[in-house]
């Protein structure tokens, strides 16, 4: 259906669309690039000409930066933490937002609008403010500079975002679905792990899509509650100190930002096929 | 029947009510609770007192005084260097004034004037002395009436009104459009790319990007190139900083925000759009309806969740806006670009004064009150 | 359920796994890529494990993690004030290990005093760096006839000599600020002296008092006219101060002075390829003022404080005021000492020695006063946005140094 209505534009309609998409899509591309040019070409390349003089003249192309970033002692052991910090974490943040918006979305419960209320004023709540009283509370717990705290921490900040993503997508799965569900004799862990979850993925992509970038890009929660330490620092840490603290190390920190965003993207790549799934991917015809 | 089919219905005939329902919310609201509630209302209970700060300075000007006063040996210029043996009189004068023992504090009279001070501020910033009163406005009369703040509140507006409106509805433009094309999904990840950069990186670009040199600044070369072909190659040009200019910093900045936050809204809108029921658009396309009236007529009204949480998402991350201007301007120039959440992070940990940020904190949370009235109210309608 | 189970599982081993270390003392700071190492290297030489948490939000997480209650064990601070702020605030112990009479005998009581609050040792002061610099092209002013100023007023001379045949004479990165607020301290500090310095420091004078008003005034000698300035006033304002002190060694220069402290010769022969010392890359004297007979330099350093006492932390603290914890960065390069039993030849090239001699030498030393001042007076909206003000309309400077004065009375 798709590829039909694709072709009965007029031929004019569909280049202009193309020509714009890709006006827009380089638009957007040109800040990356000059970064990515950046990346190859040496410091003071960087300082003393502009990135697009690299398209014309590219003898200064090096993979120096590259190099020093990942050749830096430690770096290994910064991923692996940024890993165990990222993974559980988004794991975490999807699971305990579905099943809180699970009965905020289909079943009736007292006192729903008063805690939607609160989720949405809750995202405004700034993580700067937060981060003494939470540092105090995760210390007489004993969990002060471990993994867990940073799971715990961010799972806690994203799911005022995620609850409120997921309940308003939630909303729109169609109820006679779980309708015919129950008459079927299904529990509600059925229904949630069965119809609700698999009809909802393109939310929950995007939802892990998002909480995998903010807690890999952290810096903050990180070091407020893991500290900086080798055996713990994520990438984002232990990158912050590959250059001088004088240093304005625009090479380095253009290299290293591309490292580091290799797996995010891979992230956003794997999971935008879940778009094309959800409602139109169940079999049930209504 | 099935007990379960009543707790699922929506309808108002259901009243009874499942307590095991809140089990599922309870994992959830038990994480926020510590992390997020609690913090709040500690924070709002931090933005209604007032600290009492023991400034050496003004100690040491009081010690001083008192010695005039108490008709010691009048003070040298260098009396702060002056050993304070001499003046005892005035050093208990003032250690009385606040209820410390200057034995017990350690003063010596081999300590000079300003160690003098210094020990008695110690003193009085630990323990005891360390009270804080019930103020409630006090807080948030300095905060808002300190001319930074100000400055940091009408940036947000700014911010607020250019940042949520091009990043929602060129989102949604954005997000509908690609979808005409083959290649969407490689269109959507070169707009979804700023996302996954950090904010360090992405402080860098735009340094790159605005820089006021026309060699090195992307857009000060195309300005300069425009100037050539309008003006003729000899005319002079004159180079702007966008950055560091406080006419302009705000709008570079703003598009930068928007460069970064166009993608977010750009996936949710898709996954909106491709969760609209193929069945019903195959229909209206077998009616004759063109893409245009499809997309006002059947994807938007059927999208409108998506929408209240675009733009409602939007509008929270715009009040708090933070790392795009830390890392590029950290706020500069004097002050011209700070918005509240930096202004608030400056109060905190650079001024010391974390009642004051609080205050802020507390501002930005009530702001979003009228946001969730809306969202409670859109979200119930939007069946 | 065999997904939660599992879930669960990864999560307690991960965390059992997680459980980290602690026969080692952590310490936080700013430093970053080789400091970082060099630093680490003399840790070594210490037999203390170290881990080092690099962040550049220093004040933020230690305000944060203070009041949390999981500081690390040490920091390596950049500006006294944050020291005193921490002293009397009792989240810093005092160092009672050390011997105050040792300290003296060992660097100066100048040196010592300045670490003390309420008459105890503090912090350790280690890396100095020396802000009474300016940087020049030797090459190049020998080439044009030109040699380096030894007063104020040669200086200012020398500048518009240079300005007057088409190359401004100065290249001032100023988007942030903090290096103009060296020239004015250095200003004041060679003109009025060391006391009143202090007395400006401690704010025991007012912005508002003429000397400090003349200072500016002093200092718009020479930023007061555009030809003298690299990119002009608007092009300064927007430029870093790494890559302002870039222009002064390129080829051809763009500028052929900058005013700034040692470690810049880190970053410029990083940033621009193929100089060597003394050749093509020097520094002289910040001038002093004409009438003068002293000339104190303005310095500024790191120093070593600690969150917790403890057993490790005081022998690497120990160490960090021995000549040998010295000697082993000043051998690696980036590094003045301070210390007076290191030899100026442990130095590797001849520019740190030539500025580690101006540090060993003088006998009159201010401390950086932006650095000294309560941050919310001395840095970003204070004083370094004053110095920004004047630059960018000196005609402003009533209005500039009320507002300071403003501001101090506010913070202090």
């Amino acid at each position: 259906m798709k590829i039909k209505s694709y072709f009965n534009f007029k031929n004019y309609k569909i280049l202009f669309l193309n020509l714009t998409v890709a006006a827009i899509a380089i638009l957007w591309f040109i800040p990356t690039l000059a970064l990515l040019i950046s990346s190859f070409r040496n410091q003071n390349e960087i300082y003393s000409s502009g990135w697009w003089n690299f398209l014309i003249d590219s003898r200064s192309f090096t993979f120096d930066n590259y190099k020093s970033v990942i050749l830096h002692k430690g770096i290994g052991t910064a991923f692996v933490n940024s890993l165990i910090i990222t993974g559980p974490a988004v794991l975490l943040t999807v699971l305990l937002s579905a099943m809180a918006a699970f009965p905020l979305a289909f079943l009736k419960i007292n006192g729903s609008r008063i805690i939607i209320l609160t989720i949405v004023a809750l995202q405004a709540v700034p993580i700067q403010i937060t981060l003494i009283p939470v540092l105090k509370m995760l210390n007489s717990l004993g969990l002060g500079g471990s993994f867990p705290a940073v799971w715990l921490a961010h799972t806690a900040y994203g799911i005022p975002f995620s609850v409120y993503l997921l309940r308003n997508f939630f909303i729109s799965v169609p109820f006679s679905l779980i309708e015919a569900a129950m008459i079927d004799g299904a529990n509600r862990a059925h229904i949630f792990f069965k119809i609700v979850l698999p009809l909802s993925l393109p939310a929950i992509a995007s939802l892990a899509i998002f909480q995998f970038l903010w807690v890999w890009n952290d810096l903050l929660v990180a070091l407020a509650y893991l500290g900086g330490s080798e055996n713990v620092a994520p990438l984002t840490v232990k990158m912050a100190s590959m250059k001088g603290s004088l240093e304005s190390g625009w090479h380095i920190m253009a290299a290293s930002a591309f490292i580091s965003m290799v797996l995010p993207l891979a992230i956003f790549l794997f999971f935008q096929r879940y778009f094309i799934s959800g409602i139109t991917a169940g079999a049930v015809k209504q | 029947m099935n007990k379960n089919i009543k707790h699922l219905q929506k309808g108002h005939d259901v009243k009874k009510i499942e307590p095991r329902t809140y089990l599922w919310l309870l994992p959830a609201f038990a994480l926020i609770f510590f992390f997020i509630i609690l913090p709040s209302v500690e924070t709002v209970f931090i933005s209604l007192h007032k600290k009492q700060n023991t400034s050496v300075k003004s100690l040491k000007d009081a010690i001083i005084k008192a010695i005039e006063r108490t008709g010691g040996v009048k003070p040298s210029g260098r009396s702060r260097l002056d050993k304070c043996g001499q003046y005892g009189p005035a050093i208990e004068e003032i250690c009385s004034g606040l209820q410390l023992d200057p034995a017990a504090a350690g003063i010596s009279g081999e300590n000079t004037v300003q160690e003098a001070a210094e020990i008695i501020a110690a003193a009085a910033e630990s323990g005891d002395g360390k009270k804080s009163a019930f103020a409630p406005v006090e807080n948030y009369r300095e905060t808002f009436s300190d001319p930074q703040t100000v400055v940091a509140l009408k940036n947000n507006l700014l911010w607020i009104v250019l940042f949520t409106f091009a990043t929602v509805a060129g989102g949604l433009v954005l997000a509908a459009l690609f979808e005409t094309v083959r290649w969407s999904a490689a269109a959507r990840t070169l707009v979804f790319m700023p996302m996954a950069l950090s904010f360090v990186a992405a402080g860098i670009i735009w340094a790159f990007i605005f820089d006021h040199n026309p060699a090195v600044g992307t857009v000060n070369a195309l300005m300069k190139s425009a100037h050539a072909i309008i003006y003729g190659a000899g005319a002079a040009y004159e180079a702007k900083a966008f950055l560091a200019d406080p006419q302009t910093v705000n709008y570079a900045l703003i598009i930068a925000g928007i460069w970064m936050w166009t993608g977010f809204c750009v996936v949710i809108f898709t996954a909106a759009l491709r969760a609209v029921p193929r069945e019903i658009i195959e229909a209206a396309v077998i009616d004759g309806a063109n893409p245009l009236q499809i997309f006002f007529h059947i994807k938007m009204p059927s999208i409108r969740p998506a929408l209240m949480l675009v733009s409602t998402t939007m509008l929270i991350n715009v009040l708090k806006i933070f790392d795009i201007v830390y890392s590029v301007t950290g706020g500069g120039p004097f002050g011209s670009s700070e918005v509240l959440a930096t202004r608030m992070y400056r109060s905190a940990f650079i001024e010391g004064s974390y009642e004051q940020a609080s205050a802020i904190a507390v501002v930005l949370l009530l702001a979003t009150v009228p946001l969730a009235i809306i969202n409670c109210r859109g979200g119930i309608t939007a069946e | 359920m065999r997904f939660l189970t599992s879930i669960v599982m990864v999560l307690l081993i991960l965390t059992i796994s997680a459980v980290p270390a602690h026969c080692r003392i952590n310490i936080i700071g700013t430093w970053g890529g080789v400091e970082l190492d060099n630093f680490l290297k003399v840790c070594e030489a210490s037999s203390v494990e170290v881990s080092f948490e690099t962040t550049r939000d220093l004040d933020a997480i230690i305000e944060t993690r203070a009041g949390g209650g999981n500081l690390p064990d040490a920091a390596i601070i950049p500006n006294p004030s944050k020291v005193r702020d921490l002293a009397k605030r009792g989240i810093i112990k005092p160092l009672a290990f050390l011997n105050k009479e040792e300290m003296i005998n060992k660097y100066s009581k100048k040196w010592t005093d300045m670490g003390c609050f309420a008459g105890k040792i503090y912090c350790v002061f280690y890396k100095v760096t020396n802000k009474s610099l300016i940087w020049y092209n030797p090459g190049q002013f020998s080439a044009l006839g030109l040699k380096a100023p030894v007063n104020w007023n040669e200086l200012v001379s020398l500048s518009d000599k240079i300005s007057s045949k088409g190359t401004p004479a100065w290249s001032i990165g100023a988007d942030i600020g903090w290096p103009l607020t060296d020239w004015i301290e250095n200003i004041i500090a060679k003109n009025y002296g060391g006391e009143f310095y202090q007395s400006w420091v401690d704010h025991d004078i007012a912005w508002t008092h003429a000397d400090i008003k003349n200072a500016f005034n002093i200092w718009g000698q020479i930023v007061d006219k555009d030809r003298n300035l690299y990119g002009k006033r608007s092009g300064t304002l927007a430029e870093t101060f790494q890559k302002a002190s870039f222009a002064v060694f390129k080829q051809p220069p763009e500028a052929m002075m900058y005013c700034g402290a040692d470690f810049m010769g880190g970053i410029i022969s990083e940033g621009v390829s193929g100089l060597k010392p003394g050749i093509n890359i020097s520094f002289f004297a910040f001038p002093a003022a004409a009438e003068s007979k002293t000339s104190p330099i303005v310095v500024g350093a790191d120093a070593i404080v600690l969150f917790r006492q403890g057993a490790e932390a005081e022998k690497l603290v120990k160490f960090l005021t021995s000549a040998q914890a010295h000697k082993i960065w000043a051998g690696r390069g980036g590094f003045i000492s301070h210390n007076k039993d290191v030899d100026l030849n442990v130095y590797p090239d001849e520019l740190s020695k030539k500025s580690a001699r101006m540090v060993c030498e003088s006998d009159d030393i201010v401390f950086d006063a932006s650095d000294m001042m309560p941050p919310a007076v001395g840095n970003r909206g204070g004083f370094w946005d004053a110095c920004k003000r004047y630059l960018k309309n000196p005609q402003d400077l009533d209005k500039i140094l009320e507002d300071m004065e403003k501001l101090a009375k506010q913070h202090y």
